[in-house]
């Protein structure tokens, strides 16, 4: 080995991110041969913990960039967003693909994960709508992220025929995550005695819908910042062209999305004539909750693409991000069992959070094994003009 | 406000939820003119961010 090789491999990332999944693969060996009280806090009164919360809530809302993104360039017609496409794409798959790779640790017993779909569908359940459409939707990501996998490979006649499915995969998609992304909302509807009325609701699944969105259009400005730093060399003229106008419009949608979502929010408040909640210190929680990460990005985004401050739209994505991470937080943690007396509160154990961040980290790996190689910020020579 | 049986609160509540409506339709109004008020200055100074 080089000096030169030993310098770009001893990265401070890659230090960091070697002993995540060193611990990370220890954590799965003790969680698959001890059991998933061996690594977790979770117990009767809390079944759920943050690999729920954290990976799969959180995980498929940030994901949603992917169906944004697409809608936005293929059904919309807006033809400025195509370059925009495939990273959204990239990202969304990759985390659908975590999130189902994180179930596992859950739900354990690997090979019975077809079981509800195949063998015993239980169509009356919302666990059953939800599963079916983040497989769906997974396989609908595989295929659409493929063409890049295709061009890379050179595997022309293949790549014309997946590529025929663009359109006909978005509104898939579409379809698929406006279904899922709301039933995750409206599995806690089942809760109305454990979660806090402040965030109990029968809005609930438009909540979780409209705030995917939101948090989409973030996402798809926040992965491009930092794809910005780290990949600028693999981008080509035309997605740095376009670059700024994605950032620029997406603002300006997520802008009008946060505002919808803080009105369905209050109108949610009304319908339920929760005010009183507010005054206490729940109340302070939430409030510090709409106003600082949903209010606030609605009014930056607003100045930011009015006045064409870009680093301002960045850093409000990043607020946005962190926002819905706050939200899924509270809905699934924090204001969940509100009632029970402390000791018997969840919180999250070392080992699970060792597990989540091995996650994000095999995402992040995966995500940069992927654009380094294959057509993702740049047109292929051989395929260009063909999007 | 005390409420006697399920129909006065559901009155109450709607009646808020109502006005709540229609102050959120007009803030929507309000945020949509906040941000294209500066798309002609853009425009005609030829620079509207789409390079």
């Amino acid at each position: 080995m080089t000096a030169e090789t030993k310098k770009s491999l001893f990265t401070p990332f890659n230090i960091f991110a070697g002993i995540v999944v060193i611990i990370g693969l220890v954590l799965t060996v003790l969680r698959f041969t001890k059991g998933i009280g061996s690594v977790t806090n979770l117990d009767d009164n809390n079944p759920w913990g943050i690999w729920i919360g954290f990976d799969l809530l959180c995980g498929v809302a940030l994901a949603a960039g992917g169906f944004t993104t697409s809608a936005a360039a293929y059904l919309f017609g807006i033809k400025k967003y195509n370059s925009a496409v495939r990273p959204a794409i990239l990202t969304a798959f990759l985390g659908y693909a975590l999130v189902v790779f994180a179930l596992h640790y859950d739900v354990g017993r690997p090979w019975r994960l077809v079981y509800p779909i195949f063998y015993q569908p239980g169509t009356t359940s919302l666990l059953y709508e939800v599963g079916l459409c983040v497989f769906l939707y997974l396989s609908v990501l595989a295929i659409e992220y493929s063409v890049a996998a295709l061009e890379w490979l050179g595997l022309k006649k293949l790549r014309g025929l997946v590529h025929k499915l663009t359109l006909v995969l978005t509104i898939f998609g579409v379809v698929l995550s406006t279904l899922h992304q709301s039933s995750l909302g409206a599995l806690y509807l089942i809760a109305p005695s454990k979660l806090h009325p402040l965030w109990y609701s029968a809005y609930l699944p438009i909540q979780f819908f409209v705030s995917a969105i939101a948090v989409g259009l973030s996402m798809v400005i926040f992965e491009g910042t930092l794809s910005h730093k780290a990949f600028h060399d693999k981008m080509d003229a035309t997605y740095l062209a376009q670059h700024d106008g994605v950032v620029l419009g997406f603002a300006r949608a997520a802008s009008v999305v946060l505002a919808a979502y803080l009105g369905i929010k209050l109108i949610a408040l009304g319908a339920d004539n929760n005010w009183k909640y507010l005054l206490t210190g729940w109340g302070a929680w939430y409030l510090f909750e709409i106003l600082g990460f949903v209010a606030l990005p609605s009014l930056l985004y607003a100045i930011g693409s009015r006045e064409r401050n870009l680093p301002l739209i960045k850093w409000t994505a990043g607020l946005t991000v962190l926002g819905i991470v706050l939200n899924r937080f509270n809905v699934s943690l924090v204001a969940f069992n509100w009632q029970l007396p402390s000791a018997q509160r969840y919180f999250p154990s070392w080992g699970e959070i060792g597990v989540s961040l091995f996650v994000v980290v095999v995402g992040i790996l995966a995500f940069r094994f992927i654009v380094t190689r294959m057509p993702i910020f740049y047109e292929h020579p051989d395929f260009k003009d063909a999007h | 406000m005390e409420f006697f049986t399920y129909h006065d609160f559901m009155l109450n509540a709607k009646n808020a939820v109502y006005i709540l409506m229609g102050v959120i339709v007009l803030g929507f109004v309000g945020l949509w003119s906040f941000i294209l008020a500066r798309d002609t200055d853009h425009e005609k100074s030829g620079h509207d961010g789409h390079h």
